[in-house]
């Protein structure tokens, strides 16, 4: 994944992030305005609800004066009846007697008062300016009370009562309601009906002035609907009103509360503003701390990635390091040489090298630290590794490899990094090495069971001075001999306590594992210094390369290709210079084992079929055996018709000379076909 | 194994240099073809820098030398080196290739 990529991945999750953390307050916010908005309005309900039972405590408490007024009056009513113009008395005192009642009225049934004809209502009234009293009777043909509301309730009624509300059209456009009483003789028979008429202004007056909100207002009805209050003419007949009504049955009255919409949540409104501010800079802050941190985050993001590519890189660079390193598959089929190297870099690459190739019959090595460890060192570990291979490739003979080495890297070593390097050349078929040590730990020569370092007179280390001189030593390893070579991360492993493995300890372990294979030295080798060092971390890089000169088995293998007969000259040559023999028998015997390997190369195996020869040589007795085989068809060549050497050469077939030079150059031949096998021994006597 | 080959006069000389083994016969197959196409005249196998043969290789000079008395021509070896000489003993060919 690029990583332009991954940081908009990781800002998308961010982002998702922020944005639910701003969804979450905003519902936070949502509810908890809801919770206020229903508490405003809960409050605002109670706040009417007490208001009007105020207001309607008031309006009982106003008209229930007027009508214990009013029920005092009766009695007198009742006294009086024998005297008929006593009424209007009765009547202008109680006009009197409270400023609300606007009238009042005593009026009798149908010649109740036959004196006083069909009609008798004695009434006082207030004037306009309300000081004089107007009294008069009022029952008439056009005021026909018979017929009136108030008049057949009172006749009817037991008790006093309200009418309901009006307006007095006549006497000013006052709003008025009457309270109306039943008049009763001696024998409570109904004679007559006492009715006052009260004022409402006061009443108006107090409700037009109850305000709860700025601009709420109470208005005042009757029951079916006509308005004795209205709203103010400031009253707004815009937006969303909330209605409180509440019935004042005995008075045939409602009082109704109107609140806005807007005053109700006016204070919610301001809170809710403020909220919002506040709930705004909240999310403006996590949004800008989300963004710093994620930067943040993404310079963390990208310096990890950094890391996490480097250490990639450096893996991939330990993985190219090692695959520098010989595998030793190429010296597998030289029986003489028993090689095994190991390089555990102390980093993930290491500045240590080792290599070692065939060229020619000789093995060229080397073994070098370079100064430093990690990238800087692994790069010129491997400019040396291709510098060795480049130059060797040339000569053999280790102090020009040596010195063409140091030129090339002196040339051109600005950081003044230098290598400890020993290299040689080895010839295998004898066991002679020609070395060359630039400044390097001396091997360890293992021999005869006894370890000892090599005494190599070193030279100048490598990358020092251009054209320094280098010299090149002998010595000559005989089958058995180790040379153990090493970098100084053996002798200077460290354990815990900073103690050091130490060139004493690496040879006592080298002499334990004196008469072991290469691979099983370095096994142990290594095995000891683990052991030495324990959990401590490992300081330097650790390289070790053995490589053991051993008496070949003298066996050589070869496939049934004409051109593996090009192997058999070099190892009959390198058996004959083991054994030290007459070197001048080396043609006749390389010419007969020739072709009888000729033999099995072409004929032993089916067309296309592949095979294998396997020619062993042995000295014994004073012999030379030459057993060769091959998992082929069984065939014995012996069986072949000898050549007619004396006839003419016309008559002689081309073919069977072969068995015939074996035949002529070995003491003795021999055939079997055992465990599957073509056995030819070949017997040559010394 | 390289065969260089070299007419001088009437003659034509083929000089063997390297080891005239299995693997060099079946190689230098082609190379002789010259030869064989001047049997009619004088050939000279110089085996100075030729120390070894095997039967491949004696093969090789058979097919020659056949070729020659087909066409009426001569074949003759020259610097026999003393290994070589010894298998043209064993194989009595000492007595038919003609030994300059």
């Amino acid at each position: 994944m690029k990583a332009s990529s991954i940081k908009k991945e990781f800002a998308r999750k961010e982002l998702l992030k922020i944005l639910v953390a701003i969804s979450v307050l905003m519902l936070g916010c949502a509810i908890y305005y809801f919770y206020i908005r229903k508490d405003a309005l809960r409050s605002a309900e109670r706040r009417a609800e007490f208001t009007l039972k105020n207001t309607e405590r008031i309006i009982l408490v106003h008209l229930g004066r007027i009508e214990t007024t009013v029920n005092a009056i009766q009695p007198m009513v009742e006294y009086a009846l024998d005297d008929p113009d006593a009424m209007f008395d009765i009547a202008r005192n109680t006009v009197k007697s409270d400023p609300h009642i606007m009238g009042a009225g005593v009026a009798f049934k149908a010649y109740y008062f036959p004196e006083k004809g069909y009609w008798y209502e004695t009434y006082a009234g207030r004037q306009k300016n309300c000081d004089t009293l107007i009294s008069k009777q009022l029952g008439s043909k056009e005021h026909n009370y018979f017929q009136m509301d108030w008049f057949q309730k009172g006749m009817a009624s037991s008790k006093g009562f309200w009418s309901d509300p009006y307006y007095d059209n006549a006497g000013g456009k006052a709003r008025l309601i009457s309270y109306c009483l039943p008049v009763r003789d001696s024998t409570t028979n109904v004679v007559g009906v006492i009715c006052t008429d009260v004022t409402l202004d006061t009443l108006a007056s107090i409700i037009k002035n109850i305000k709860i909100y700025p601009n709420s207002y109470c208005t005042l009805t009757t029951l079916d609907g006509k308005l004795l209050v209205g709203p103010p003419a400031s009253a707004k007949h815009k937006g969303k009103f909330h209605i409180y009504p509440k019935v004042i049955k005995s008075k045939n009255l409602i009082v109704t509360l109107t609140i806005s919409d807007a005053d109700m949540y006016k204070r919610l409104r301001k809170s809710t503003l403020f909220f919002s501010l506040m709930a705004i800079t909240g999310i403006l802050s996590i949004v800008f701390i989300s963004y710093r941190s994620m930067q943040n985050l993404w310079k963390l993001n990208e310096v990890r990635m950094k890391e996490q590519h480097i250490e990639d890189e450096l893996a991939i660079a330990r993985n190219i390091q090692q695959s520098l390193l010989p595998s030793g598959q190429t010296i597998k089929s030289i029986k003489t040489l028993d090689i095994k190297g190991l390089q555990i870099p102390a980093k993930y690459v290491g500045g240590d090298l080792f290599d070692y190739y065939v060229r020619d019959n000789k093995l060229l090595f080397c073994i070098g630290d370079v100064s430093g460890k990690g990238v800087p060192a692994a790069l010129l570990m491997a400019i040396s590794h291709s510098l060795f291979r480049t130059i060797s490739a040339h000569d053999e003979r280790p102090d020009i490899i040596m010195e063409a080495l140091n030129n090339a890297i002196s040339e051109n070593n600005p950081d003044i990094m230098f290598i400890t390097m020993f290299l040689g050349v080895m010839d295998f078929t004898t066991g002679a090495i020609r070395y060359c040590n630039a400044g390097h730990n001396p091997p360890i020569l293992i021999q005869n069971g006894q370890a000892k370092y090599l005494d190599t007179d070193p030279s100048l280390l490598l990358g020092v001075e251009l054209s320094a001189k280098y010299t090149a030593h002998e010595l000559t390893l005989e089958p058995g001999d180790t040379l153990f070579l090493y970098t100084d991360g053996l002798t200077e492993a460290e354990n815990a306590r900073k103690e050091v493995f130490g060139d004493d300890q690496a040879l006592e372990t080298a002499t334990r594992f004196s008469s072991q294979t290469a691979e099983q030295q370095i096994e142990q080798m290594h095995q000891a210094v683990h052991v030495f060092v324990d959990h401590a971390e490992q300081s330097d890089d650790l390289t070790m390369l053995a490589i053991r000169y051993v008496r070949g088995d003298n066996t050589l293998v070869m496939e049934n290709r004409i051109q593996e007969l090009d192997k058999l000259e070099p190892f009959l040559n390198h058996f004959f210079k083991q054994e030290s023999l007459d070197m001048t028998l080396l043609p006749q015997l390389d010419l007969a084992l020739e072709e009888a390997a000729t033999n099995v190369i072409m004929y032993a195996y089916p067309e296309g079929e592949k095979g294998k020869a396997e020619l062993k040589m042995e000295l014994k007795d004073g012999q030379i055996l030459s057993i060769l085989s091959d998992s082929g068809t069984p065939f014995d060549p012996l069986q072949c018709p000898d050549v007619n050497l004396n006839v003419s050469l016309e008559e002689r077939k081309i073919g069977g000379l072969g068995i015939h030079l074996i035949k002529k150059i070995m003491n003795e031949v021999h055939y079997e076909y055992t465990d599957g096998k073509n056995v030819l021994t070949m017997t040559y006597k010394l | 194994m390289n065969i260089t080959i070299t007419e001088e006069g009437k003659q034509f000389i083929a000089t063997f240099d390297g080891r005239l083994d299995t693997v060099a016969a079946q190689q230098i197959e082609e190379t002789i073809t010259p030869l064989l196409e001047h049997a009619d005249k004088t050939i000279i196998l110089d085996c100075g820098k030729m120390p070894f043969i095997s039967s491949s290789g004696l093969r090789i000079f058979l097919k020659i030398r056949k070729e020659v008395a087909a066409k009426g021509g001569q074949m003759f070896l020259r610097n026999i080196n003393p290994d070589v000489m010894q298998v043209f003993k064993m194989t009595k060919l000492d007595g038919v290739f003609e030994i300059q």
